[in-house]
């Protein structure tokens, strides 16, 4: 079966229509655009753990659009400093 | 931003047949790399030939695409097409001269992948030993230490703020010189020199930062911290993490990133560009952008923030792209120093930065060229 190729354009609707709900989620600290090994765009879902359990609260596909999960764990801002 | 309806023709997003798809630089696992030296030992092995007993003026002399006279070397590295670094990782094979493809023999062809990975070629002339340096002679570039006090400052050294309760002492990276007609600022983090929206406009803002001062500080002020454009906690999306702080006299910095050079302008950031920086605490360090519409939920101190369509870059070879002390660092395109981001969040594996464009409208002002 001929696969379809969404163009970067898609993928950015799909983005804005998901990225807040995405990211109010626990354990979501990013939700954006790249290109998959293929060079396709897909939408990415940046997750704090790697743990399959927490993976499998989410979707392979949304709106039949695969989605990228990558494991970057949570984001900080980058000062530093000697708080306890 | 057009729309692409097409695959990428780049070779380098080609899957080969074989067990390894194309490698990108970033995350190399000790599995991964082992084939891809295994794949170049192959093709060493294959193709290079033994030193020649040949003197060099003759060596010289003769040429052909013949790989027994024209590959001089053999070796790993990053792929370059049309002048750009991709971030791929490839077999490179070091020629004496690169031929037109129709000038090539097919016998004398070299192949175009090993063992499933993509080949690079690179003309490199012919290698012979390098000259003792004429006495006088500029030493090799060192790795400036950015935490000393340097005057005048430069991006890419420590700076920072002095808490007015002197419950803690901190540091950030100064990531560039700005200009608002004949004013002179640094530009860094408002997280970095407006403490998220704590420090009041006027307060004095230090070189280096305290936590790297030492005790007595050996520092001192550089600036006055100018405007931030006030950090928004909760639902409200951010764009920008920024602030400026006008130099107390402009001799005091100049607009020379460390090690890298003064930025050459500015350049929207593209997914895969090669990107470097040099902070506060990583120094000098390579990575490629893998997107640049990411929103993203940071923790800072007043609470999670969020900003809208950000850029993401990994490191180059597994390392980190950025650490704790690096906010405030300029991203600049590797192949040309135009500034793309500001760096100001991240993870141990991702770094998350600011548009440039966004950064310096935001505060209605130009990079000092």
């Amino acid at each position: 079966m001929e696969e379809t190729i969404a163009t970067e354009q898609e993928i950015r609707e799909l983005k804005h229509r998901h990225s807040a709900r995405l990211l109010s989620q626990p354990g979501v600290s990013g939700v954006g655009i790249e290109k998959d090994d293929s060079g396709e765009y897909v939408l990415a879902v940046h997750l704090d753990s790697d743990d399959p359990e927490a993976r499998k609260l989410f979707p392979d596909e949304i709106e039949g659009h695969r989605v990228k999960y990558i494991k970057s764990g949570p984001f900080r801002k980058l000062t530093a400093n000697d708080k306890a | 931003m057009p729309t692409k309806k097409s695959r990428r023709a780049s070779s380098s997003a080609k899957r080969s047949a074989s067990t390894s798809s194309t490698i990108i630089f970033t995350g190399l696992s000790d599995k991964q790399i082992t084939s891809l030296r295994a794949a170049k030992q192959a093709a060493s092995q294959q193709l290079l030939q033994p030193a020649q007993t040949m003197a060099f003026s003759a060596l010289a002399a003769s040429t052909s695409p013949e790989p027994s006279t024209n590959l001089v070397g053999v070796g790993i590295g990053e792929q370059i097409s049309g002048g750009k670094h991709t971030g791929v990782m490839a077999v490179k094979f070091l020629v004496r001269i690169k031929y037109p493809d129709n000038q090539i023999p097919d016998s004398d062809r070299l192949p175009r992948e090993v063992n499933g990975y993509p080949v690079d070629v690179e003309q490199v002339g012919t290698f012979r030993r390098f000259m003792p340096p004429a006495s006088g002679a500029a030493p090799a570039l060192a790795m400036p230490n950015p935490r000393k006090k340097i005057r005048p400052a430069q991006p890419g050294c420590s700076i920072g703020f002095k808490d007015p309760n002197n419950q803690f002492i901190m540091a950030g990276t100064f990531g560039a010189l700005v200009s608002k007609g004949t004013k002179r600022f640094i530009l860094s983090n408002n997280h970095v020199i407006a403490d998220e929206n704590k420090l009041p406009l006027g307060s004095s803002i230090f070189q280096p930062g305290f936590l790297d001062a030492g005790n007595p500080p050996n520092n001192g002020p550089i600036a006055r911290l100018t405007k931030f454009i006030r950090l928004v906690p909760g639902a409200a999306t951010n764009k920008v993490d920024c602030a400026i702080a006008e130099l107390n006299n402009k001799s005091l910095a100049t607009n020379s990133v460390l090690f890298i050079g003064p930025p050459k302008g500015k350049a929207a950031g593209q997914i895969d560009m090669v990107v470097h920086k040099f902070g506060r605490t990583t120094g000098f360090t390579v990575g490629r952008i893998t997107s640049l519409e990411t929103d993203v939920s940071v923790q800072y101190e007043a609470g999670i923030v969020k900003f809208q369509d950000q850029i993401i870059i990994v490191g180059l070879s597994a390392q980190p792209f950025s650490a704790a002390g690096d906010s405030g660092s300029l991203i600049l395109e590797r192949s040309n120093n135009k500034a793309v981001g500001l760096l100001f969040a991240g993870s141990s594996t991702h770094t998350i930065a600011n548009h440039i464009q966004d950064v310096l409208s935001a505060l209605s002002v130009t990079l000092t060229l």
